[in-house]
């Protein structure tokens, strides 16, 4: 009889804390219905012919047009299958240079002087609070044939005959792109890192020294072990925003030398739907976006499952 | 402790879901008209507009305007201005892009200057629009000055519903009494003189000459190496390449046509495509890649921006500029004056035929005036757009104050005051108020009426810089006494121009050829982004072989996304155009 009691009542408080954890997530749930499922109903305007403030119930239904353009002609495949590419190729460089921040919070970690390394950690976060804009006169600036300091550098030190075009080239495009991204994100994102080495124990590092261990080797076996926790969880949450590169960086960079290389699916919806009006093609292709993600998703969530047997479904 | 913690979670929580929801929310649009008592003395002209049940409230518009970078308050002697006539302006500098989201959203600013007809279509068919049909009596200046540009949009522009929602602006005829502004190519003609002005037939023939320009002329004071054709891609948006202009407008055929992928001879009507081998699309694109193979086209013009292709000019970098080519900068009464003149003008090949603007009749095809139909102050915006088609209001709108830069005499004629000449002898042209401030600084608005049309009373144009005594006193100087020597006596470019009929206007038509259907827009889009990029490579192309195979490219991409139906809307149209224009040309 007490037992039951004592169960009933345990029940009772497991139930209780139950509903106490859903209140304490029913925020973000809150948050993600009204900022990730409801957008989802602006979908309807790409099986309609949406004339911008109109009710949709007074716009053209045209079913699957849009879909069917996006695939009906060779041109308009070439096009998508490009911005595809292209995003793909964005996002292939971003994991691979993904240590990146991590070394360089390493390398900043090490280094003995403390206003130097002050300094160069505040002359590597400033870019991050610079808008792509700014960056791309201070680039032209720097880039252009005429009298861009690089250009006129290598000019007068002898390594080029002629002034180079580096901003109108097609050629590695992405690399390129991948570089002022660095340029403007790497001490920002190091800041992560930074955080998680102060959180290693300062003994660890004391008795590897006591064990004769150099510099490299407590970094190698301390520093980054310490960090590899914090790398996964970045990783795979850059990895939840595959395709959303952006747009801001590749639509002031565009010209039509590069356009080829630079179009990702984001700017070639913004250039589309925004630039040229066309908010049901655009939408069109901003499902087909979506499509691919979940492709994605899908299959990256078939490789967990079977390289280490467990799964989000 | 535990309580409270829990209840300050909840309150947490609450709290950012209440927030979430505020933003998403709908605005609330009805801001609030100020009140501002107009405590200012003003130096404004004596304007016969006396706006109707002015009670010396001020209402402050929210006004969108799709052809100004500059955003904010409206202040100086034009706030005070449009003080003492009840209205203050808050401006909204507008893009294209912004346009399209604001069409999205659907709530316009109190008044917006639109961008095109299209989007005019699109605010009508999406009901944001106040029916200006029915405050007719509200808008007497507009009624009794521009009666066929009421009827054309009634008619043409309501999106089939035969109402007005829009007034047109910059209506009237245009004018160029000094050159063809933009449509030439201008060269400087200190250096021209140094290389003894040798002749060009065809357009082709001026590359020769350039090229003995630039080695006359190699670099600028500072060192900035020189170019020819002040080319950039910053204008190109989503549906051509608008250096093309740079040739297009000086062989007779029509600014920008060939964003519908078809060349417009004007002087023959004739319509063809761009990808006929015999294209002056075509050709204008072998003269960009010729240039480049001498060493003439700035590497840079492909990334820089208009800005920065401007700021060139100003310096005199380039040994000549074309469409764009915004020659005041350079051609300051300091140059033109100088002992030995140093300045652009333009140079009359043999082949070159001016394609400029045409009479505005019916307006403009941007800027046209609509009141928001959510706007909660639709008087005061019919007030003011009342007032920009008042001859007498446009007077001071244009000119700033009477009395300032210019005034009446006893005779009854407007003249330009000492002011004005002090500030173009002694000011660098720049013309300020006895208070120092700048008349026009930096932007400029389009009013119902253009600054060209003549003023029925003073028989002269509204603008002070088309007077025929400021244009004699201000345009006449050693830089085109020195032209005027080279060009057979005529004191002005446009002189020679008319005499040899090389001005080819604009027909109405242009102003009047149909919205873009969405399906040929989606077309045309696409289609130009190829020729876009293939243009600007083909002007950049390492030797022939390269040319002709982007040309190649461009030409079967095209043809493979249907170009022709792009090119067939475009002819009916544009002769749809032509038989609409009837109705308002004699």
């Amino acid at each position: 009889m007490e037992e039951s009691v004592k169960a009933k009542s345990l029940h009772k408080k497991s139930k209780r804390e139950g509903y106490m954890i859903f209140l304490y997530a029913l925020p973000t749930i809150i948050f993600v219905f009204i900022f990730s499922y409801l957008p989802l109903r602006g979908w309807i305007y790409s099986i309609y012919n949406y004339q911008p403030g109109l009710p949709i119930s007074e716009c053209e239904f045209v079913g699957m047009k849009y879909f069917t353009k996006l695939f009906s002609n060779p041109v308009m495949r070439m096009n998508l299958f490009n911005s595809l590419r292209n995003t793909f190729a964005m996002v292939g460089l971003g994991i691979l240079t993904s240590p990146l921040p991590m070394i360089f919070a390493i390398f900043l970690s090490e280094m003995r002087s403390k206003g130097f390394k002050k300094f160069v950690q505040t002359v590597t976060t400033m870019p991050h609070f610079i808008s792509w804009i700014i960056m791309y006169s201070l680039v032209f600036s720097m880039l252009n044939v005429n009298n861009g300091f690089v250009n006129t550098l290598l000019v007068q030190m002898g390594v080029i005959e002629e002034p180079v075009n580096f901003l109108a080239s097609q050629k590695h495009v992405w690399i390129t792109m991948k570089g002022y991204e660095l340029w403007k994100e790497l001490g920002w994102s190091a800041i992560v890192y930074l955080a998680a080495i102060a959180g290693i124990d300062q003994e660890l590092y004391e008795a590897a020294m006591v064990d004769g261990a150099n510099r490299l080797q407590r970094i190698w076996h301390i520093t980054v072990p310490g960090m590899i926790e914090t790398f996964f969880v970045l990783l795979i949450m850059s990895l939840g925003n595959f395709l959303n590169t952006g747009m801001e960086q590749y639509y002031v960079f565009q010209n039509a030398m590069n356009k080829d290389y630079i179009q990702v699916l984001d700017l070639y919806v913004y250039n589309i739907g925004i630039g040229n009006g066309q908010i049901s093609y655009a939408t069109a292709i901003g499902i087909m976006k979506s499509l691919v993600a979940v492709i994605m998703f899908g299959f990256v969530n078939w490789l967990s499952k079977t390289v280490r047997g467990y799964s989000m479904f | 402790m535990k309580a409270s913690k829990k209840v300050l979670t909840l309150f947490l929580a609450a709290a950012m879901v209440v927030s979430a929801f505020a933003g998403c929310s709908k605005g609330n649009d009805e801001s609030s008209s100020t009140a501002n008592e107009s405590s200012q003395s003003s130096q404004a002209g004596d304007s016969s507009t006396e706006p109707a049940g002015n009670t010396g409230e001020v209402t402050t518009l929210d006004y969108y305007i799709s052809t100004t970078a500059v955003s904010g308050p409206v202040t100086g002697w034009l706030g005070d201005y449009l003080k003492e006539n009840g209205l203050a302006l808050n401006i909204i500098a507008g893009s294209e892009e912004k346009m399209q989201a604001y069409l999205a959203g659907g709530d316009l600013p109190d008044l917006m200057s639109f961008n095109t007809w299209d989007s005019v279509t699109k605010a009508i068919a999406g009901k944001m629009l106040v029916n200006l049909d029915e405050h007719l009596d509200k808008l007497p200046n507009v009624t009794a000055n521009v009666p066929e540009a009421i009827e054309y949009t009634r008619d043409n522009r309501s999106n089939g519903t035969g109402n007005l929602y829009v007034i047109p602006s910059s209506i009237g005829d245009s004018y160029f009494p000094v050159d063809t502004g933009v449509y030439s190519i201008n060269v400087r003609w200190d250096i021209y003189e140094k290389i003894g002005c040798p002749k060009a037939e065809t357009l082709e023939d001026l590359i020769p000459i350039f090229k003995q320009m630039q080695e006359a002329y190699p670099e600028t004071e500072d060192g900035t190496k020189t170019y020819a054709m002040n080319l950039f891609s910053s204008w190109d948006g989503t549906t051509k390449m608008a250096a093309v202009n740079n040739v297009i407008t000086t062989l007779g055929y029509m600014e920008s046509f060939y964003q519908y992928f078809a060349d417009l001879n004007l002087e023959t009507g004739e319509i063809n495509s761009i990808f006929d081998d015999d294209s002056t699309y075509l050709r204008a694109l072998k003269f960009f890649y010729q240039l480049n193979q001498e060493g003439l086209l700035d590497p840079d013009a492909i990334t820089q921006t208009y800005e920065a292709a401007k700021a060139k000019v100003d310096s005199g970098a380039y040994v000549a500029i074309g469409y764009a080519g915004y020659k005041d900068g350079f051609n300051t009464p300091e140059h033109v004056d100088a002992d030995e003149p140093v300045g652009y003008m333009p140079i009359i090949f043999d082949e070159y035929k001016a394609c400029v603007i045409g009479d505005a009749t019916v307006g403009s095809t941007r800027n046209q005036l609509g009141i928001s139909a959510v706007s909660s102050k639709v008087d005061a915006c019919l007030q003011y757009i009342n007032l920009t088609a008042d001859y007498d209001a446009l007077l001071t709108l244009n000119n700033g104050p009477q009395g300032e830069l210019w005034d009446i005499n006893d005779e009854g004629e407007v003249y330009a005051t000492e002011k004005y000449w002090d500030c173009y002898n002694s000011n660098g042209g720049k013309l300020t108020l006895s208070n120092g401030e700048e008349l026009h600084p930096g932007f400029t608005y389009e009013y119902v009426i253009a600054n060209t049309q003549a003023h029925p009373t003073y028989n002269v144009p509204i603008g002070i810089g088309n007077w025929p005594d400021v244009i004699e006193g201000t345009q006449k100087n050693k830089l085109t006494e020195a032209w005027s020597d080279d060009n057979d006596g005529y004191m002005f470019p446009i002189q020679k121009m008319e005499a040899e009929g090389r001005v080819y206007k604009r027909p109405l038509a242009h102003t009047l050829m149909e919205t873009t259907p969405d399906d040929i827009a989606l077309l045309q889009q696409a289609i130009a982004q190829i020729v876009i990029q293939n243009s600007w490579k083909m002007a950049y192309a390492k030797d022939e072989a390269e040319f002709n195979s982007l040309w190649d490219d461009m030409k079967t991409q095209a043809e493979a996304l249907d170009v022709q139906e792009v090119i067939d809307w475009a002819t009916d149209s544009w002769n749809k155009g032509m038989e609409i224009a009837k109705q308002y040309v004699e």
